[in-house]
């Protein structure tokens, strides 16, 4: 299965937004919190975990998904949460912790909810595993056609929820799929020293359900498994896991110096920076010549500059809307 | 004779002197954790080189220049 | 024991200090976790241990809390005496089964056969922005569970005196660290949590509380980053020429109920301040503790400051109206008036 040229533009559209979300909002996070780092400080409280070089996770994926599918993702969200196409004022004044974000300024950065979308994210590992099972569950009893796409890292894969979840969708064989994105790195622990498999798709035999792996963070790649998975789960074909090796370029959190990780590694992936590798196949299969795509990157500044200035603007929340929320009518 | 070590400030860029843990004229070992520095993010902590007496030159929350001179231990 | 070493240290490395003098006594003793070789656990409290002891005694772990704190269990009832990581109290609920059941359960379910001489280190608290789910106090969701010792200290001076101590327990122990307190330097700056603390080995023991200001007026009763706020709104008190008596209950589990009654005895005013969720928790027992054992003690009816019952919100205004402050406890000193 390959993407049509609409669908590659976009996908280099959204890799782009999402980068240059992500550039912007490092930049606001510091804001305020120099010289002396303190996440308490300035205009973006807490923690931010950037999604730079997992771009090709989210935009191989998300074009295969229906009206009412169930996408469920993690503390390091922003680029599925940006290729599903969720408000970007919204989700940015979220960030902000403004009464107009996605969530009223209740959630953040962590716990993003968008309703319309069915999207959700969690900051607990594991926790959106037996969540997105539910999903899919719900579709299967009313033979909707849907599908529940549950996003994890591969620090996630040795929580007990990861294999309670596995089983349980195929003894359901429920519409689920389970997309690994192994960054290798679970904060500062690397894969080799907390995981028995090299690969986690091998997990998938264990629980007899179709896995793939896509080794180079290939975008086409990833639409290509992922459209086949979804494909046969909406058939009714049951779950699937799809493990993605991609990269993380910068620290787990922002503030992290990465101390734990060489030099070799860091430039490595500088190299392997999936954008502009997406960039020069762009051209190289002439789907769009270099001033296009530089017009594309203009006109995703522009956009971002204008969600980042709503967000500003956006009033807080009155402080003892706290109250709220903790029970609906 | 009293020998005096520099606790130099070697970084680059701006930084802030973030807390000292020991009192000006204080008694420190060596490999000590005398006071900490915050740059970019990162903590890092300055150790005493010798053993002997702290004098302190550049107080708490004191922004930094790069070789700042942070104090002094004087040993006999 | 006298506390003139001249030299001061933060929370975090008073604690790393403590594990590694007792590690350094005791082959037995090891820790296990999440980013406890490279990172010091992230909060620091593991700072320099894995040089010294190497890959065998500070073992990184993947995200498996239910595997590895019940792995502890079962070598603490092998004779290991193991130091095990709970990242953020928050995650407890993957685990639970681990420490409220295997860990506190053992002994007394064994008629004393089995014992679990195991602490479990966890980082608890808020105020910085990191929403719902990585900003619980928690303290009576531990607390409640028999079998459990509970402890949150407040300096540096009885965090290290305290880890030694729980080390050597043979009894579990949730060491509870709280973010504000430990000299993490990107998690806010509670200068008086840093403190001289001895070279040498000591204890502080566990199920004693500390009268930290003598007073004759009120009694205000805490712990945590709660207790710093306790000694700003005593200041103010003071200048309205109300003297405040304030305790630092330091172990929530077993609780020094005496030190509590006889604070209340003295002044015959209480307000208890926490910034856990408010209902069924400490300060619910604090109060109880007080009224059970004497109502006429008593001049007023006491008060608690606590965070109210809802999700710790993301957004700062929100957060900030939660956490109680010195201004929450002045009023509530007042109305004891």
């Amino acid at each position: 299965m390959k993407p049509d040229s609409t669908t590659k533009l976009w996908m280099y559209d959204q890799m782009l937004k999402s980068r240059v979300f992500e550039r912007e909002i490092e930049k606001i996070y510091m804001e305020g919190k120099t010289p002396k780092f303190d996440l308490a400080k300035g205009i973006l409280p807490g923690e931010l975990h950037i999604s730079a070089g997992q771009e090709p996770c989210a935009v191989g994926v998300i074009p295969h998904l229906t009206e009412g599918d169930w996408v469920g993702s993690t503390h390091r969200s922003h680029h599925v949460a940006i290729a599903m196409g969720i408000d970007g004022y919204k989700l940015t004044a979220e960030l902000f912790g403004k009464k107009t974000g996605l969530c009223g300024g209740y959630g953040g950065h962590m716990h993003l909810y968008d309703k319309d979308k069915n999207f959700s994210t969690t900051g607990i590992i594991g926790e959106g595993l037996p969540v997105g099972l539910g999903a899919a569950l719900t579709f299967k009893k009313r033979g909707s056609g849907n599908v529940a796409i549950a996003y994890i890292g591969d620090g996630a894969v040795n929580q007990g929820a990861f294999h309670e979840t596995l089983n349980l969708a195929s003894v359901w064989q429920v519409p689920l799929v389970v997309i690994i994105e192994n960054n290798g790195w679970a904060v500062s622990v690397p894969a080799s020293d907390s995981t028995s498999t090299t690969d986690n798709v091998a997990r998938a035999a264990t629980y007899g359900i179709d896995g793939a792996v896509i080794k180079n963070n290939d975008p086409y790649q990833i639409y290509s498994a992922a459209g086949d998975a979804i494909e046969r789960a909406r058939a009714g074909g049951g779950p699937s896991l799809i493990e993605i090796k991609t990269r993380r370029i910068e620290g787990h959190f922002m503030g992290d110096a990465q101390q734990y990780r060489t030099p070799d590694e860091i430039a490595e992936i500088a190299e392997n920076d999936p954008i502009p590798l997406f960039h020069d196949t762009l051209i190289r299969d002439s789907v769009a010549s270099a001033s296009e795509l530089d017009q594309m990157k203009e006109n995703v500044q522009a956009d971002i500059e204008d969600w980042i200035k709503f967000a500003r603007d956006s009033e807080y929340p009155t402080p003892d809307d706290a109250l709220k929320m903790v029970f609906c009518n | 004779m009293v020998k005096k070590f520099k606790i130099k400030w070697l970084g680059e860029g701006e930084g802030i002197l973030s807390q000292w843990f020991f009192e000006d004229g204080g008694a420190v070992q060596e490999d000590d954790v005398l006071c900490e520095v915050m740059q970019d993010k990162v903590v890092i902590e300055v150790s005493a080189p010798t053993s002997g007496r702290l004098e302190v030159v550049t107080a708490e929350d004191d922004e930094l220049e790069p070789d700042q001179i942070l104090g002094y231990i004087l040993c006999d | 024991m006298t506390n003139n070493s001249g030299r001061k240290l933060n929370m975090a490395r008073a604690i790393s200090e403590a594990i590694a003098q007792e590690m350094r006594l005791d082959e037995n003793v090891f820790c296990m976790g999440e980013d406890i070789r490279h990172v010091a656990g992230i909060w620091g409290h593991t700072a320099g241990l894995h040089e010294e002891f190497g890959d065998e005694r500070i073992m990184d772990t993947p995200i498996s809390e239910t595997a590895f704190i019940g792995a502890g269990v079962g070598a603490a009832t092998q004779g290991m005496r193991p130091i095990v990581e709970l990242m953020f109290a928050d995650f407890f609920g993957v685990c639970m089964n681990s420490i409220y059941s295997a860990a506190a359960k053992t002994h007394y379910m064994s008629g004393g056969k089995f014992n679990v001489p195991m602490v479990i280190n966890t980082a608890v608290g808020g105020s910085y922005g990191d929403a719902g789910q990585h900003s619980q106090c928690l303290y009576s969701t531990f607390a409640h569970l028999p079998g459990l010792k509970v402890v949150l200290p407040s300096n540096a001076f009885d965090a290290k005196g305290m880890m030694i101590a729980a080390i050597r327990d043979n009894n579990p122990v949730v060491f509870m660290l709280h973010k504000n307190l430990l000299g993490v330097p990107f998690l806010g700056d509670e200068r008086r949590a840093t403190s001289m603390v001895p070279r040498e080995l000591y204890e502080v023991p566990l199920d004693k509380a500390k009268i930290v200001r003598e007073g004759t007026d009120i009694s205000l009763i805490s712990l945590g980053a709660s207790l710093y706020h306790c000694l700003d709104a005593s200041a103010d008190l003071e200048r309205e020429g109300i003297s405040a008596e304030v305790l630092d209950l330091r172990s929530i589990a077993p609780l020094d109920r005496e030190a509590i009654i006889a604070t209340v005895a003295k002044t015959g005013r209480l307000v208890a301040v926490e910034d856990d969720y408010k209902s069924y928790g400490v300060t619910a027992e604090v109060i109880a503790t007080a009224v059970e054992s004497d109502i006429s003690l008593l001049r007023s009816a006491p008060q608690r400051v606590a965070y109210p019952d809802v999700s710790v919100p993301f957004s700062p205004p929100m957060e900030k109206f939660c956490l109680p402050d010195k201004h929450d406890i002045v009023a509530a000193a007042k109305r004891t008036f």
